[in-house]
């Protein structure tokens, strides 16, 4: 069984920070943090595999070299083999653009599945999972919610997405994408403290685009169709509040507001 | 001996309802806030305390510790339970812990003589809220306020959020008793000042529990005004311009009974709704009318003389607002405990160390620059910062604050992060002849430094720690390194 | 004379026909010929709402089936040769949407909760960095302008009436294998908090008293919300929670119990017409963007009001929104 992770090294956004004088977002001292679904997806793989030793986990991250402690650290945890794309050319590259290098890349290689998150904390569009999936002519299915079942010689997995109002169980036929919801209770697993310095450098591979020979027209800014024109911090309406206390008076005022707003019956 | 023959003891000097040995609770009390996150996991790896005993009398408490110092019973005395450096962590299978729970009477309040006479059990806020009701104030003002007690805030050296204005609890402190490990008490009286040999009160104040049990206190009182409380907030540039700004109100010779400084991501985490990503200064004056003004007119020069390094003012109010709101109760800390358990995760921690005027801010920065560079595991890191917030004419403090995401195990999670962040603060800080702790206490895990910490004067310590406690029973492992604790360290 | 195709979701009818209004802002009411894409087996009033209705031929195709859903987008596109595919962005939109643009080879941008213009160019606005910024996004490229759209984010208030030309379409050669549904069970909670007129909604200076909020709520028609610090101390199921990491939710009512305004939670209830924060600090953040801030106790507020409305005898209205 091969399962391959796609994920992505998002900024923490509690660390970012808004120069409002030359309107654009300060990421450098902002720490970089595996993005929670990608590590609900990670970690039901390493489950998965912790039930089936034979299987193979590859994760493949588009990031930039300041993600490699975090990549070395999932290596620790019980990856196989982290793949890291990653070339100064990218920068700016839209989700068409990052879906067509993930493509490039996973076009190579030989796996059962893609597991990923289903949005991210930064960007949060969803897009690539599905973009990945077309290309490469994959079912996909996301916001799933439990694994129930991973049977590669079927050629199934089965799963449940929980929506708002129904809980859906599909039966997805493998190869596929598979997008995971954020769970809070399916953890990484820690690292131990014996791995913790382990050098694991001879399980990661780097590769720039002169490895994945895409034409420099189709990445970074240049590769991509929609483009951020503006960036501002969302310009919360800053009211003039009626101020009141918790008491007869307070309470009585605010009845009548609601009576006169008509969110009471006369 | 074993755990019947010392429950046997002690039943021969206090009644059935006077110990606890509820399992639970005994747990609670094999360590404090240091372990905090490995105690909610419950992955503690120390010894569990026999029992916790609980003395009505100065001489209940004398005979249960002599009667351990006879037996070579480990005795952790402890009142508030807030001790933050493993000081009432413990390191031994025989150990009682003397807790000042019964001791909690208000003595006396003698406004005449601006004097208070509390046992070691009475909770700071109590006191504190009897004094308010006469139109006066303790001027200790600890985070833990609502719930720390008088034996640990005693013990401990420890400093409140208005010590600009009225000291440390070293100044506020008049009289004491104490019992020694001998079994014998010594009553210090109360008098204004003397000249009668060394100051001996300053063998209790600071002890931590090593050298004798305090079973009681007098501190000053004084007159509160809370009326002219007046605050100030801006947004600066950086640590070093606040500091500028502190420096210059201290040595003029004004006393707010507030002054400090955040680093950015420390600032975040109190006033994100107005910091704007930027470090904050604020002050507070407090006092009689006269001298509030006095204050405010000296603070208002001292932001105008270094206005180069000061973005903005800050609304008042939300100064005001965010201290109304900063100390700790007793559900604050519940629900930090039950965060704990569900979120892999906790609100950080700190290392608080001083220095003078002119290191302080390359201490600062020395720190922050080795952390991010050295740390191995600096991509952890969520928050990394500090700030100053006390001063005195000749320097300052810095309360340095880190939180992390936990990638290992909670029994690792202590070696993993804070003990290598500690380890980089404690050794700058000795290297620029700054102090390693300032007001926490040393506890048990900065006890490896504690020899360089006071060089040739150790030697004083040392002999105290010979002559009071030769056995050996009073908290081992605090202050004083030993090598059989060094296991729960590592 | 643009043309803009809207999908319906099966699931998500209404808030798709809601798309509309996205239309008229991009072009206004005469400027755009609009169609549905209405694939599956419901399609509400789209019929009288729409110029055109395209349903799929002998039999309908679930909103899953998105691979087969994005090649039939894809096939109308060539024949009608759309100016805009807008998509709500539902569970089976937001898959649907990008496997459309991947084939059309258009930019497409998700989550799209504002429309601006900038002469010919079609502006969208959406949430970044866990709704702390605002992104404005244009599209590149000679492809339609694509989008999918946050659900309620607009409202095609004024609706024009038309009669639509219902348009077959024969997917037979276009479906993929690949999911199928094993089986759907409905949740018992019928009803999402977005939906609702009135929320009544606890934070963490309520946890105790959080029964209490159940009463008010009936009281005034509306429904029990909650802040991350109330779901995250499993005081409250994740289904109620407002904010960027819960709901997002544009009640006519929001009352704010308890619940300081962290930045996260304000990105939840920038659409709500009307706030009322209580609190016991009056610097709290979200005060700063209430119509009324009453300082004190919640709990003593809750059994104050109640107790207010039960003298007065008071039925409350049940203003439902359509």
């Amino acid at each position: 069984m091969r399962i391959l992770c796609l994920l992505k090294l998002v900024p923490d956004v509690d660390q970012l920070r808004y120069d409002r004088e030359r309107n654009i977002l300060i990421r450098e001292n902002a720490r970089l943090m595996l993005n929670p679904e990608d590590a609900t997806a990670v970690a039901t793989a390493l489950g998965f595999k912790r039930d089936a030793p034979n299987t193979y986990i590859e994760a493949v991250s588009m990031a930039p070299r300041g993600a490699m402690p975090h990549l070395e650290d999932l290596v620790r945890r019980g990856i196989d083999h982290v793949t890291l794309i990653s070339d100064p050319r990218h920068a700016g590259s839209d989700t068409w653009a990052t879906s067509r290098v993930l493509a490039q890349y996973l076009g190579t290689r030989d796996f059962d599945c893609v597991f990923c998150g289903t949005h991210t904390l930064d960007g949060g569009t969803g897009q690539v999972p599905a973009q990945l999936a077309e290309v490469l002519g994959l079912p996909l299915m996301v916001g799933i919610s439990t694994l129930v079942e991973l049977i590669p010689q079927q050629g199934q997995a089965v799963v449940d997405v929980d929506g708002e109002t129904a809980r859906m169980r599909f039966s997805v036929a493998l190869p596929a994408v598979l997008g995971f919801q954020y769970n809070p209770e399916r953890k990484l697993p820690y690292i131990r403290y014996e791995n913790l310095d382990r050098d694991v450098s001879g399980l990661i591979t780097v590769l720039g685009n002169d490895k994945l020979g895409m034409d420099e027209s189709e990445l970074g800014l240049k590769g991509s169709l929609t483009q951020v024109r503006s960036l501002r911090a969302d310009a919360l309406e800053a009211k003039d509040p009626v101020l009141l206390r918790v008491d007869q008076d307070g309470i009585d005022k605010v009845y009548r507001w609601l009576e006169q707003k008509g969110f009471l019956q006369p | 001996m074993d755990r019947n023959e010392v429950l046997k003891l002690t039943s021969e000097i206090l009644p059935a309802s006077q110990i606890n040995t509820a399992a639970d609770e005994l747990y609670d009390a094999a360590a404090d806030r240091y372990k905090k996150y490995a105690k909610a996991k419950k992955v503690l790896d120390v010894p569990i305390p026999l029992a916790i005993v609980y003395p009505r009398t100065t001489d209940e408490a004398a005979r249960l510790i002599s009667m351990c110092n006879e037996h070579g019973i480990n005795v952790i005395p402890r009142s508030g339970k807030t001790a933050t450096e493993g000081g009432l962590e413990n390191w031994k299978e025989n150990t009682l812990v003397l807790d000042a729970r019964d001791l909690n009477q208000i003595i006396k309040i003698d406004e005449y003589n601006m004097q208070a006479t509390v046992q070691a059990g009475v909770v700071l806020q109590h006191l504190e809220n009897e004094l308010n009701k006469r139109g006066l104030t303790t001027g200790h003002s600890p985070q833990s306020k609502p719930v720390a007690k008088y034996g640990g805030l005693v013990a401990t050296r420890s400093i409140g959020q208005f010590s600009t204005l009225y000291g440390g609890i070293e100044e506020m402190v008049v009289g004491l008793e104490c019992v020694f490990p001998d079994g014998h008490v010594s009553r210090i009286k109360n008098v204004p000042r003397r000249s009668g040999g060394p100051d001996i009160r300053h063998i209790a104040i600071g002890n931590e529990g090593s050298l004798c049990y305090i079973t009681e206190v007098t501190v000053k009182l004084y007159r509160h005004f809370p009326e002219n409380h007046t605050f100030f907030g801006y947004l600066v540039k950086d640590v070093a311009s606040g500091i500028k700004v502190l420096r210059e109100v201290m040595v003029n010779g004004y006393r707010p009974s507030v002054a400090r400084v955040y680093s950015e991501e420390d600032a975040r985490q109190h006033f994100y709704h107005f910091h704007k990503g930027e470090c904050v200064l604020l002050f507070m004056a407090e006092g009689n009318k006269g001298i509030v003004q006095a204050t405010c007119a000296g603070i208002e020069e001292a932001v105008e003389k270094f206005k180069d390094g000061i973005i903005e003012q800050v609304d008042s109010d939300l100064i005001a607002t965010w201290f109304k709101n900063l100390n700790w109760s007793q559900q604050d800390i519940d629900d930090e405990f039950q965060g704990m358990i569900d979120n892999d995760s906790h609100a950080g921690f700190t290392t608080e160390v001083s220095a003078d005027w002119e290191t302080i801010p390359t201490l600062y920065d020395n720190v922050i620059k080795r952390v991010r560079e050295e740390f191995p595991r600096a991509h952890d890191l969520t928050m990394l910062g500090g700030h100053s917030s006390h001063s005195y004419i000749n320097g300052t403090n810095m309360y340095f604050v880190y939180n992390y995401a936990i990638n290992c195990a909670p029994e690792d999670e202590m070696r993993v992060y804070h003990h290598s962040i500690q380890r980089i603060i404690v050794e700058e800080t000795l290297k620029l002849g700054g102090s390693m702790c300032h007001h926490h206490g040393i506890g048990k895990y900065r006890n490896e430094w504690t020899k360089e910490e006071h060089g040739s004067a150790y030697y004083i310590l040392e002999k105290l720690k010979e002559a009071f406690d030769p056995n050996g029973i009073m908290n081992f492992g605090t202050i004083f390194y030993q090598e059989e604790g060094a296991r729960f360290q590592k | 004379m643009k043309r803009v195709l809207v999908y319906i979701d099966e699931d998500a009818v209404e808030d798709s026909i809601d798309l509309l209004e996205v239309g008229r802002l991009m072009y206004g009411d005469k400027g755009f010929c609009s169609y549905a894409l209405a694939a599956g087996c419901r399609y509400g009033e789209a019929g009288n709402l729409f110029d055109h209705v395209f349903r799929v031929k002998n039999g309908a195709l679930p909103n899953y089936d998105t691979a087969t859903i994005a090649r039939c987008i894809e096939f109308l596109h060539r024949i009608y040769c759309f100016d805009a595919i807008i998509v709500p962005a539902t569970h089976c939109g937001r898959m649907i949407a990008p496997r459309a643009a991947m084939r059309l080879r258009a930019g497409l941008v998700a989550d799209v909760t504002g429309i601006g213009t900038d002469g010919d160019e079609v502006l969208m606005t959406r949430p970044a960095f866990s709704g702390r910024m605002l992104a404005t996004v244009a599209c590149r490229g000679g492809g339609p302008v694509m989008m999918s759209v946050r659900p309620r984010a607009f409202t095609y208030g004024a609706p024009v009436l038309k009669s639509a030309e219902f348009i077959d379409v024969d997917v037979q050669d276009m479906k993929t294998p690949g999911i199928r549904l094993i089986e759907r069970r409905e949740k018992s909670e019928a009803r999402d908090i977005r939906t609702s007129e009135v929320l009544i909604s606890g934070g963490g200076g309520v946890i105790r008293d959080f029964h209490l909020l159940e009463r008010l709520a009936e009281a005034l028609h509306g429904m029990v919300a909650a802040s991350r610090k109330v779901v995250d101390m499993g005081k409250a199921p994740q289904a109620i929670q407002v904010g960027q990491s819960g709901k997002i939710v544009s009640p006519r009512l929001y009352i704010a119990l308890g619940i300081s305004g962290s930045a996260q939670h304000v990105a939840g209830i920038r659409n709500a017409e009307y706030i009322i924060s209580v609190n016991t600090n009056r610097q709290a953040p979200i005060c700063s963007m209430s119509d009324i801030v009453v300082e004190g106790d919640s709990r003593a507020f809750v059994e104050g009001l109640l107790k207010r409305m039960e003298a007065s005898n008071t039925q409350t209205s049940g203003d439902q929104k359509r």
